[in-house]
């Protein structure tokens, strides 16, 4: 039985279109024209209890769009979406009783107050009974290694800090399922790897539902083994992370500045011509077989570099890879457990 | 219901607890509130002292006018001062999202995330100007009237509320709405004075379309013991319909902030 | 000495010019506050006819002038409620005062200028409209004379400059704390109350007429609102003109060096 049951969801905005100009402007006050943009057509998936999935896109691509439908913020224009057998949007508050959010870059936390002080009126929202409470925060406590930080009020707290403070906060009254956006954004990697373990631990012990919306592919990587991948509104991949990685996630992108054309280019093994231009050249190597030294030295016995830059593959061309790649198709295929 | 009273209780305890910490702007903006009332108050004694009456209303029951409004301006500031932040703190910035992500009311949420402490000193003002004008005027007060003048606070309060949030509902569609809430507010002061002084559209207005003077004027009436018919006891079903109907265009205006997104 | 003058009106001009551009009139703050300032205009003239029915005078004046003096006062009235303690307090919490201090041209006078400019153009905007609702709706009456005009807004320039090197004075504390808002609504009560913008000075008791000669409030809107009413004579016009420039002399005085002695306070304090 999936917890999160999504069908043929859409969702099209009316956006009042600008139109240049003064009379354009004028135009638009008296009968403004507008134009439909779908932010998500027709998506399907399910979520089963216990499972942490990844739900990559790029900016603008409907990732919180969905998100917002699944919470019940947004109403769906077509399709429909059951969280935990609910519509989420008509039973509002039965659902926020078992979900809980994290937004990077809003603190649902209340600024002035010391933490402790927003945890004790989550409890009284949550209705959470005071010896459950306290179990809750011991048990954060300790995973999180609250301590003094629950004194502090939230706009002295440094980002990971303020992290850690989301995240109990948002798992304070134990939901079933927790959406992550972005929760490890702008931290370092020591405490993106605390914050992954303990997603891992509360997962692990709870059976928590995640769905993690995030850029960061080091979070995907490290905590789920399922990836939903949604470009311009549609679903391009569902199915398991290992499939990704073993095309993609290998490899790195080495970016040339070059003193003038190129003719053809003699690579090593392992290292393949991306991008070819004037005075610039891409070229994407496997990390296993090839260390990014060899290959800019083996460019530099043939061309003149000027600069060079050392990349991740960014989530757009991996994205825009898997469009055009060998992984797309129209009905997802999803490895595992009978929906 | 009283889960929402509790709960109530429980985000004003928090919020007294910040206000504690900084005790000095606390006491800073309720006096500096307090004052700028105050400096209204005393331009129009020094002209009332001058003259015998207005419009047949002596001074203490002009205060008495000038009281009751402004109590109820100083209620609807107090609980619902958050109204006025809702486009720029809550809509603009994506924390409207947050407070419908909670099993609460999401009117109710928005409401208890903030004290209006400069609602304190206008009440304060107002509470002494109809104290002013009961003990000026010797006006003996039986626990009925005590018990009427109780109830206009209350009702008033909620009537200054309810077109506050009426107001506060076009930030759904206009993102930010606080100049609105603002303009209809300065009505407030029209009610402050007798309606005998306006000219017969404006008391239209102010009895019937911005029924701020059905909080002060009319009960004044009845407190005075002037003739008034029913109108002292209007107040109270126009300030139950204006709730029923502010709730209303707030949940139109939910929805159509959930169907659009921001 | 001319030629450093001239480069100096340059670079004000240009500056004005930018000022200028950043301002957009007509949005809903705009609306509201016309709004805000008709009700008042509204509830002040029903409340004065009131006050007058049966009285010939109050405090020397007649229904006409008291009526007249009043829409007056709250068509310019705006002048009164610039607030530049809050845009320093700004500026020194974000630092951008380092910079502003940086620049070629006097600070001051290019704060000058940006306020005049407001004035001029978006509350100038504001007062025409208000004006228009005065005359038009309110049956409000001013002089032809345009020798009586000329020395109105003369007045009322003169006024504002006043206001600006007062407040700029006034709002150095916002260098010394950051609590700076029980000061703006203390200043705001009592500058509408002895500038003439909630009653006219004439009808205040001596005592409180004698303390409003004290400060510059006076100066700045019942001045001018005297002269375009008519309540005093032309030939009072020099008179009050020039009790006007010596408050202004004195304010431009005290402004610069206490200016100067906040800024020290600020750069020995690092931030």
């Amino acid at each position: 039985m999936s917890i999160i049951q999504v069908e043929n969801l859409s969702k099209r905005f009316r956006v009042a279109r600008k139109q240049p100009g003064l009379a354009g402007a004028f135009r638009a006050l008296i009968r403004p024209a507008y134009e439909e943009k779908t932010a998500v057509g027709g998506i399907s998936f399910a979520v089963a209890p216990g499972e942490i999935v990844g739900y990559i896109g790029v900016n603008g691509a409907g990732k919180s769009t969905t998100i917002k439908m699944l919470t019940g913020i947004l109403l769906p224009t077509g399709g429909q979406v059951r969280v935990m057998g609910r519509d989420p949007y008509r039973q509002r508050v039965a659902n926020a009783r078992a979900i809980g959010v994290v937004f990077g870059q809003r603190s649902q936390l209340w600024w002035d107050l010391a933490l402790i002080e927003s945890l004790d009126l989550l409890a009284r929202i949550y209705e959470l009974p005071p010896a459950r409470y306290r179990e809750r925060l011991a048990l954060f406590s300790d995973l999180l290694d609250l301590g003094d930080l629950l004194r502090k009020p939230v706009r002295t707290m440094s980002l990971g800090q303020k992290m850690r403070a989301e995240l109990a906060a948002a798992l304070l009254h134990d939901p079933r399922i927790v959406y992550l956006d972005e929760p490890t954004i702008g931290l370092d990697l020591v405490v993106k790897e605390r914050i992954r373990a303990f997603i891992r631990q509360v997962n692990r012990e709870s059976g928590t539902t995640v769905l993690l919306t995030t850029h960061d592919l080091g979070d995907i990587e490290d905590l789920c083994r399922r990836v939903l991948i949604i470009d311009s509104g549609s679903l391009l991949y569902d199915g398991p992370l290992q499939a990704i990685q073993e095309r993609f996630g290998q490899h790195r992108l080495l970016t040339c500045e070059t003193t003038g054309a190129v003719g053809t280019l003699a690579l090593p093994e392992g290292a393949e011509l991306v991008e070819a231009a004037e005075r610039r050249l891409v070229v994407r190597f496997e990390r296993s077989r090839l260390t990014a030294s060899q290959v800019a030295q083996a460019i530099m016995t043939q061309v003149d570099l000027v600069d060079f830059q050392l990349r991740e593959p960014d989530l757009a061309s991996v994205i825009r890879q898997i469009y055009g790649g060998a992984l797309a198709s129209r009905r997802p295929d999803r490895e595992g457990a009978a929906l | 219901m009283m889960r929402y009273v509790r709960l109530y209780g429980a985000f004003l305890a928090q919020h007294f607890k910040v206000l504690m910490e900084h005790r000095l702007n606390f006491l800073i903006a309720t006096l500096s509130t307090l004052f700028w009332q105050g400096t209204g108050i005393l331009a129009v004694w020094i002209v009332l002292d001058q003259v015998p009456d207005l419009n047949g209303w002596s001074k203490q029951e002009i205060f008495l006018i000038y009281g009751l409004s402004t109590m109820a301006l100083g209620l609807a500031g107090i609980f619902g001062v958050n109204l006025l932040y809702i486009g720029q703190g809550y809509v603009r910035t994506g924390r409207f999202d947050l407070l419908l992500i909670r099993p609460v009311n999401p009117l109710f949420h928005l409401l208890a995330d903030r004290f209006g402490q400069e609602g304190i000193g206008n009440f304060l003002a107002g509470a002494l100007l109809v104290a002013y004008g009961v003990g000026s005027l010797g006006l003996k007060l039986g626990p009925l009237e005590w018990g009427y003048l109780v109830a206009v606070a209350l009702a008033g309060g909620a009537l200054y509320l309810a077109l506050d949030l009426v107001t506060a509902v076009a930030a759904f569609w206009m993102v930010v709405a606080t100049p609105l809430t603002l303009a209809v507010n300065h009505f407030t002061q029209i009610a402050a004075y007798p309606l005998d002084i306006y000219k017969k559209p404006l008391r239209v207005v102010m009895t019937w379309l911005i029924p701020y003077s059905l909080v002060s004027h009319y009960p004044a009436q009845l407190l005075l013991g002037r003739p008034a018919g029913l109108m002292p006891y209007a107040l109270f079903p126009a300030a139950a319909l204006l709730c029923f109907l502010a709730y209303r265009f707030w949940l139109y205006g939910l929805g159509r902030y959930t169907s659009t997104g921001s | 000495m001319s030629h450093r003058l001239r480069r100096h009106l340059r670079h004000l001009i240009a500056y004005a010019n930018i000022t200028l551009k950043e301002q957009t009139a007509f949005t809903g703050w705009f609306w509201s506050d016309l709004l805000g300032q008709v009700v008042l205009m509204l509830l002040f003239s029903a409340f004065w006819q009131a006050v007058y029915q049966g009285r010939e005078s109050l405090g020397g004046l007649s229904a006409q002038q008291t009526l007249a003096y009043v829409l007056v006062v709250n068509t310019v009235g705006l002048v009164v409620r610039w607030s530049l303690i809050w845009e320093f307090g700004v500026m020194i919490r974000d630092g951008s005062i380092a910079v502003e201090l940086l620049r070629p041209v006097d600070f001051q006078l290019r704060m000058y200028a940006k306020m005049t400019t407001t004035m001029l153009f978006t509350m100038g905007q504001q007062m025409l409209l208000l004006g228009l609702v005065a005359v038009l709706v309110l049956g409000l009456r001013l002089p032809a004379d345009p020798l009586v005009w000329l020395s109105f807004l003369l007045s009322l320039l003169v006024g504002n400059a006043i206001l600006f090197f007062f407040d700029w004075t006034l709002s150095l504390v916002a260098f010394y704390s950051t609590e700076v808002r029980g000061l703006m609504i203390f200043r705001d009560g009592i500058a509408s109350f002895f500038s003439g913008f909630l009653i006219p000075p004439a009808i205040m008791p001596d005592w409180l007429q004698r303390v409003a000669a004290f400060l510059p409030f006076g100066q700045v809107l019942n001045s001018p609102a005297m002269i375009l009413t008519g309540i005093v004579p032309l030939s009072e016009v020099p008179r009050i003109l020039g009790v006007q420039l010596l408050w202004l002399v004195g304010l431009v005085l005290i402004s610069r060096p206490a200016f100067r002695v906040a800024i020290r306070h600020v750069t020995v304090q690092g931030g």
